[in-house]
């Protein structure tokens, strides 16, 4: 009861309206001042999809709570397709200020018609496949294509596709399904960059993934992600997310028993993009929110979550610096060719994984 | 004629959820099959990869069911010898795998028999490779054994009842007519509860040609199973509605067979 009273009257006073505070020292960018006091008005920021435990979300959260006191955020946890749904449906009466999803899914929206135009710090800096020309959508993170190998059970750790190839893995390497999991696509569109493939041709990726079965190497395809599996070390070669590997290692005691590589021939960047919401209730906070994680501070938050900043050249702490070393052979997968090609993707990975 | 309206109100909740979130649900899956008119059955027809998952379906929904049945059958014969008080406690403990989600189901057996289960492990010490034993779990048979652990429960819930019955005077009598205890078994018990066993090999395959979440968790999605083929329509990078509900009809269509099956013969056993 004392605790639920407290609790109230710690509610109160966080309703009180207080003058604006500004934060202390110099602009990131300039006019952040301007638009923090416009966003103050506003309260609040709701923030779809951008689930605390996924890609560092929650110190962006903690980090922006610091920076800007009188903004609250609001956030939710629903996953791509359904955020897209979600807009869709409440069009009239938006309730999201912005929308984060993989960014085939923003594809999606924009063809509904539920974004509004927003270029916020850096946009120009994105490479073309990683934003829209008018800032519909643009990419603030990307997770990669790497192998990621229990050094307990193979005792060579794989560098290349070309390795992978090669009898040492004999029922070893399990891989998300590609006709029902957006890391499955991206993984075609890796090996198939690895095998001279474009966005526009995707038939040396089937190709490669059709011998890789018919090499006996692949243990299983999965419908979800198998990460809990991997843990527990029921997977030797996992063809996953660098990020993924990464947390493992360095969060969930994995250690030095598990391996991050990016094939050395070439691998996939998957873009992840965020959103201006069309008509949404506190735009002034949104952009303020926007422009926060794409500034240099961000973006290197991001880093610290293991998946690398969208914007090229932010400089990150030696130790982040140190777990995601460069890796140039990364091409970035165009969303946009994507979709166009997944019907492809489909039909042919289906012919050449399980029809042998 | 008061009467009659209290039991139509009576009615009326159950007909309301019956049409909200059966009859509804299924009229759209149906709507939604056809809306390009026979094209999406054509199409699946077309695919031969739905008439291996439909091997694999068929395969899978007898061997495990027929298993299930087996053992079933002895632990309810086992349960209706015993005394109540035994036998209502461990009919609690068996029918507990029916609670649990086959999500759940999926993982516990890999913690048990996965590459680093405890079982896997522990044959490790006495030199069977790990990579061996424990990828078994993860093949068709793996998930037979999977699908055994909440079909068995069911078959003893069907069985059990007709088995407590059951006239004992009459294997009492065959006994003393000099019958060794096998023949007692199969010419004067095993014809009697037939038709139980046989709605319990129907039900139970039925329920094993509809789960995907065991399988999905298990073996992943390159075994080929209709439910798994319908799970594959159905992505996060887009969805093929007509297909999936094509395919789901197909399933569906499957499932009452095989139901209608087992209705069937009771009929005809009942009018004789």
């Amino acid at each position: 009861m004392v605790t639920w009273l407290a609790r109230l009257a710690f509610s109160a006073t966080l309703a009180l309206p207080i003058a604006a505070m500004a934060f202390d020292g110099p602009e990131l960018y300039d006019g952040e001042k301007t638009l923090y006091e416009a966003a103050v008005k506003e309260g609040m920021v709701v923030s779809f999809d951008t689930g605390p435990t996924w890609a560092n979300w929650k110190s962006q959260f903690a980090n922006f709570k610091k920076r800007y006191p009188e903004v609250e955020i609001v956030y939710n946890d629903i996953g791509s397709a359904v955020t897209v749904t979600a807009l869709e449906k409440g069009r009239n009466r938006p309730q999201a200020d912005t929308a984060y999803y993989f960014a085939g899914s923003a594809v999606d929206a924009m063809s509904k018609d539920v974004l509004a135009p927003f270029k916020p710090v850096n946009f120009d800096k994105l490479a073309p496949a990683f934003r829209q020309a008018e800032g519909k959508w643009f990419t603030i993170h990307t997770l990669n294509v790497a192998f990621l190998v229990n050094t307990k059970l193979v005792k060579t750790v794989p560098q290349s596709w070309a390795d992978l190839l090669k009898p040492d893995y004999k029922k070893s390497v399990v891989y998300l399904d590609p006709r029902s999991t957006g890391q499955g696509q991206v993984v075609v569109f890796a090996a198939n960059f690895a095998g001279g493939g474009d966005m526009d041709n995707v038939a040396p990726g089937l190709d490669y993934l059709g011998k890789l079965h018919k090499s006996g190497n692949v243990l299983r395809t999965v419908g979800t992600t198998p990460y809990a599996q991997f843990l527990k070390g029921e997977i030797p070669i996992w063809i996953g997310y660098e990020n993924d590997g990464l947390k493992a290692k360095y969060v969930d005691g994995m250690g030095d028993d598990v391996a991050v590589v990016i094939p050395k021939e070439a691998s996939a960047a998957a873009p992840y993009a965020i959103s201006l919401v069309k008509n949404g209730p506190n735009p002034n906070a949104a952009r303020l929110w926007l422009n926060f994680i794409m500034t240099d501070q961000g973006q290197a938050t991001f880093a610290e979550g293991f998946v690398r900043p969208s914007v090229p050249g932010v400089s990150l702490p030696a130790d982040i610096a140190a777990k995601l070393p460069p890796a140039p052979q990364l091409k970035p997968v165009d969303v946009v060719k994507a979709q166009a090609a997944k019907t492809a993707i489909d039909e042919g990975w289906a012919r050449a994984a399980l029809d042998q | 004629m008061a009467s009659r309206r209290i039991q139509v109100s009576f009615l009326l909740p159950c007909a309301a959820i019956f049409l909200l979130f059966f009859a509804a649900p299924l009229g759209s899956v149906v709507v939604g099959a056809l809306a390009g008119g026979l094209g999406a059955f054509r199409h699946l027809f077309a695919d031969p990869l739905f008439w291996r998952g439909l091997g694999g379906s068929l395969i899978l929904g007898t061997t495990a069911p027929f298993a299930s049945v087996v053992i079933g059958f002895g632990v309810a014969l086992h349960l209706s010898r015993l005394s109540d008080g035994l036998r209502t406690a461990l009919l609690f403990v068996i029918a507990l795998p029916l609670t649990f989600s086959g999500l759940i189901v999926a993982y516990g057996f890999i913690l048990l028999l996965g590459r680093a289960g405890f079982v896997t492990l522990a044959l490790a010490k006495l030199g069977l490779d790990p990579a061996i034993v424990g990828a078994l779990i993860f093949t068709p048979a793996g998930l037979g054994l999977a699908y055994s652990y909440y079909l068995i429960p069911r078959v003893v819930m069907v069985v059990l009842p007709v088995l407590r019955n059951f006239d004992q005077s009459q294997l009492l009598a065959a006994q003393s007519l000099g019958a060794a205890s096998w023949r007692v078994l199969w010419d004067i018990l095993l014809p009697q509860v037939f038709p139980a066993l046989l709605r319990a090999f129907c039900l139970t395959s039925a329920v094993a040609i509809g789960a995907y979440g065991t399988a999905l968790a298990l073996v992943g999605t390159q075994l080929n199973i209709l439910s798994l083929l319908l799970y594959s329509k159905i992505s996060e990078t887009g969805a093929d509605f007509p297909a999936a509900s094509a395919l789901s009809v197909v399933l569906m269509a499957i499932c009452c067979v095989i139901i209608g099956l087992s209705e069937t013969a009771e009929g005809a056993r009942r009018q004789k």
